[in-house]
């Protein structure tokens, strides 16, 4: 059972300390895996902090997702394969990313928060966040790909040429 | 970079929402996402295609994919690079009578190995067999393109079955008489 008034303080990576409600962090399955481990009883008020693998600003944007989502189901429905898409991303998460596209470090903003969505099992945050990317390289060429996910080639010229032409299926 | 963060299946929970054309494109990124995508291609998205149409007409089979109101035949003569060739709709590919075809061919292993992978890039709408002997092999290729898909409807044109088919496949494929 989960007390909506219970709070949990959150220290982060940078050393930050953020104190949120239960009623967020039941979202997430690290945190509460982390106060089932204190073994506290519901009553204790406050609880001990919990550390979390995450910087204060991507642990904000964390929170602001969260205080959206607060009223969402658990547990996170399970996705088949056949389920798998990425058209159907809320309004309001379309917005909340698309804030993010003002800034210089987009790219950045949108690893942290699927990093941080991994690392404390916030489900419906990496669902979310993974389409967001899945989209950002829907259809894009190779070199775009490389610098969407700023990684540098280490093939040959000759393997690349040996992969393409295995890859090669149509005739235009 | 996101790759050094984060775990594999991370990334491929975000690979298995690209198709096909995305995973050979990011194939060529670099050897981890060569793999990864190698990997993805089990469960990404598919390309919704109408209609395949496998038939047999003088000892030739041939392949032939409704995809995009284009229809596509698949090259099987050529062995060291194997690809699609647009081509129109036309009488060729129209289905002729039965009695064109009196004997039924099997599918060749060489061709089944051929076509496979590029098949299973598909979900079709609708499958169409016409003068194929339905042997072993011919059940193996079925089962690897239609398996995890729907298929709305498949068609058997002047198909018969191999009277060398294996107990297995005709129980499973309730053959009762040959």
């Amino acid at each position: 059972r989960i007390y909506p008034l219970m709070r949990v303080t959150l220290t982060t990576s940078d050393g930050a300390s953020v104190t949120v409600s239960r009623q967020l962090t039941k979202h997430s399955g690290f945190i509460e895996k982390a106060i089932t481990d204190m073994a506290v009883d519901d009553n204790a008020v406050p609880l001990s902090a919990v550390a979390v693998d995450v910087d204060d600003a991507t642990l904000k944007l964390v929170i602001e997702w969260l205080t959206e989502h607060r009223d969402d189901a658990l547990p996170y429905p399970e996705k088949t394969d056949e389920e798998r898409r990425a058209d159907d991303i809320p309004a309001w998460d379309q917005a909340f990313v698309q804030k993010w596209d003002t800034k210089e470090d987009q790219q950045q903003t949108l690893y942290a928060v699927i990093t941080a969505a991994d690392k404390l099992d916030i489900k419906g945050l990496l669902d979310m966040t993974c389409k967001t990317l899945a989209n950002k390289i829907n259809g894009k060429t190779v070199e775009e790909m490389r610098e969407i996910l700023q990684l540098e080639c280490d093939f040959t010229e000759e393997e690349l040429a040996e992969i393409r032409k295995e890859n090669a299926w149509c005739e235009n | 970079d996101l790759e050094s963060e984060n775990p594999d299946d991370c990334l491929l929970s975000i690979f298995a929402r690209l198709d096909h054309n995305d995973l050979d494109q990011l194939s060529t990124v670099s050897r981890k996402m060569m793999r990864l995508s190698d990997i993805s291609r089990t469960k990404c998205k598919l390309f919704e295609a109408s209609k395949l149409l496998v038939s047999q007409k003088n000892h030739e089979t041939n392949f032939s994919v409704d995809y995009g109101s284009r229809w596509f035949t698949l090259n099987t003569t050529v062995s060291t690079i194997f690809k699609m060739t647009s081509i129109e709709l036309g009488s060729s590919l129209r289905l002729e009578s039965p009695s064109i075809y009196p004997d039924t061919l099997p599918i060749s292993v060489e061709n089944i190995n051929l076509v496979s992978p590029l098949l299973t890039r598909f979900n079709f709408d609708i499958m169409t067999f016409s003068s194929i002997r339905m042997d072993d092999n011919f059940f193996e290729f079925f089962k690897h393109i239609t398996s995890t898909r729907t298929v709305r409807m498949i068609e058997f044109i002047h198909c018969n079955f191999d009277e060398n088919l294996s107990r297995n496949d005709r129980e499973r494929y309730a053959i009762k008489s040959l």
